[in-house]
């Protein structure tokens, strides 16, 4: 008798145990969440993706750590603006005197 | 001031190639193509003030700055957008806009046209070769634009009036009374929307400015109903009338104003408010009329009449010791000192009702020393 009630408090156990990580494993799939959890968390729909096969895994390329030497800087060279603009020389010679845009009906101050 | 030679305008000061802000050189901020000697050629895709486009030029480094003028009143010039809107102009109206943009926007300053190169109304150019100046000049940049109003009353470039005591005594520059906020950011109305900034009162300045400071006429009457100006600017400031704009025969857009006058006239506060409570202010004409954009169309600023053509100014001459001020009758009594009707053009009656005094404040009996 005794003996019999040792297998009942452990088939308990056992049950109960099991009961437990079914409840577990059921509020961790999506959808089977508390009320309140739902209420946070914002639906996001699930996508739908193209098997990948072994093949293309292998190909993949493998993912680098940045380059994070410095390199030059990518702004275009401006060494002919510099020569002519700090000459006054080739300025007087190539300036060029804008059109006169200021009317003759223009009067008083601005 | 005359306006550079064309080659003056462009020469780049070798020092200025030692820069910071020449590190990424000329095209990273102007375009153009590099690789040629031909002018044409160089100039292909050239964006002459690289300010027009802030973000680029400037906003890589100064992103906060750049951030906050995006919408300051320099750039965006919301004096007028207000007061063209109160008079009744649509910004939906591309008549009103050929003409907003065609007359009213040479005054729009990014950061080149302070830190960089003359004012448009200058006819532009480089300030000191390409340098860039941390504080504006207050003659060439300030002046560039605000001359005629400002800075002439400032230094006391009208005959018979004196300069500003702060210029005089203090050589203060623009800066040391208006902030950096100021000329950066800026509000959405005019630069008489909110607080008066500055203030003659604030801190590290009058600040001890109140009735009973010992100082004859500080008493509640009058710093309650008169703005500081009324009674400490030095004499007549001017004032600009009559202003029409359009096209000549060749296309060439043009402006015209009568003749400007030199006047000193007190009227009643058009912006009275908790900020701005004084009952008198001085007032200074601007050269609106009512057909200002007839050229464009008809009836462009239909409420033209819900702006006074007096307004509220702050002139630059100050001074402790003004003819107004000397006695009492000096202000009381004296007629032609305030806004009455028959200063005012019939024409413009009604966007001034409110503005014109009509009872001149009596003469009082001298109390003797």
């Amino acid at each position: 008798m005794k003996r019999m009630r040792w297998v009942h408090v452990w088939s308990g156990v056992v049950i109960g145990l099991l009961l437990v990580a079914v409840a577990f494993w059921l509020l961790a799939q999506p959808g089977v969440a508390g009320p309140s959890d739902r209420a946070a968390k914002p639906h996001v729909p699930v996508q739908v993706q193209a098997q990948t096969t072994w093949g293309e895994t292998l190909r993949a390329p493998v993912p680098q750590a940045p380059d994070l030497t410095p390199t030059a800087t990518p702004y275009p060279p401006s060494d002919n603006c510099v020569t002519c603009h700090t000459d006054k020389a080739k300025l007087k010679e190539l300036a060029e005197e804008p059109q006169k845009v200021k009317s003759e009906k223009a009067a008083g101050e601005g | 001031m005359p306006p550079l030679e064309v080659w003056q305008k462009v020469l780049v000061d070798p020092k200025f190639l030692d820069d910071v802000h020449a590190k990424p050189g000329c095209i990273a901020c102007h375009g153009g193509t590099p690789n040629t000697d031909d002018k044409k050629e160089a100039h292909k895709g050239l964006l002459p003030k690289a300010g027009n486009e802030p973000e680029r030029a400037c906003g890589t480094c100064h992103v906060g700055i750049v951030e906050q003028t995006r919408d300051g009143l320099h750039r965006m010039l919301w004096g007028y957008q207000t007061v063209l809107k109160r008079r009744g102009a649509d910004f939906t109206n591309p008549k009103l806009v050929v003409a907003y943009t065609t007359h009213c926007t040479k005054c729009h300053a990014d950061c080149g046209d302070c830190h960089i190169s003359r004012p448009a109304a200058l006819d532009g150019g480089l300030i000191k070769g390409h340098k860039v100046k941390r504080v504006a000049s207050v003659f060439i940049t300030c002046g560039g634009c605000h001359s005629a109003r400002v800075l002439d009353e400032y230094k006391g470039a009208h005959e018979g009036i004196p300069a500003s005591v702060h210029w005089e005594k203090q050589g203060m520059p623009c800066t040391k009374c208006h902030t950096v906020e100021e000329y950066h950011a800026g509000v959405h109305g005019t630069r008489y929307t909110g607080k008066p900034q500055p203030s003659c009162t604030q801190a590290g300045c009058h600040e001890d400015v109140r009735p009973g400071d010992g100082i004859e006429q500080h008493d509640e009457t009058h710093l309650k109903g008169l703005a500081c100006q009324v009674c400490h600017a030095a004499g007549a400031y001017k004032s600009c009338f009559n202003c029409h704009t359009g096209r000549d025969e060749k296309g060439i857009p043009y402006f015209a104003t009568d003749p400007s006058q030199l006047t000193f006239k007190i009227g009643r506060n058009p912006l009275k408010s908790e900020d701005r409570p004084w009952d008198y202010v001085l007032l200074r004409h601007a050269p609106a009329t009512h057909d200002l954009f007839g050229y464009y169309g008809e009836n462009l600023l239909p409420d033209f009449d819900n702006e006074p053509t007096w307004k509220y100014t702050t002139p630059h001459n100050t001074r402790r010791q003004t003819p107004q001020n000397a006695s009492c009758n000096a202000c009381h009594g004296q007629r032609e000192l305030f806004l009455t009707e028959e200063d005012v053009a019939p024409a413009e009656r009604d966007a001034n009702r409110a503005v014109i005094v009509t009872d001149i404040p009596e003469p009082v009996e001298e109390v003797g020393p």
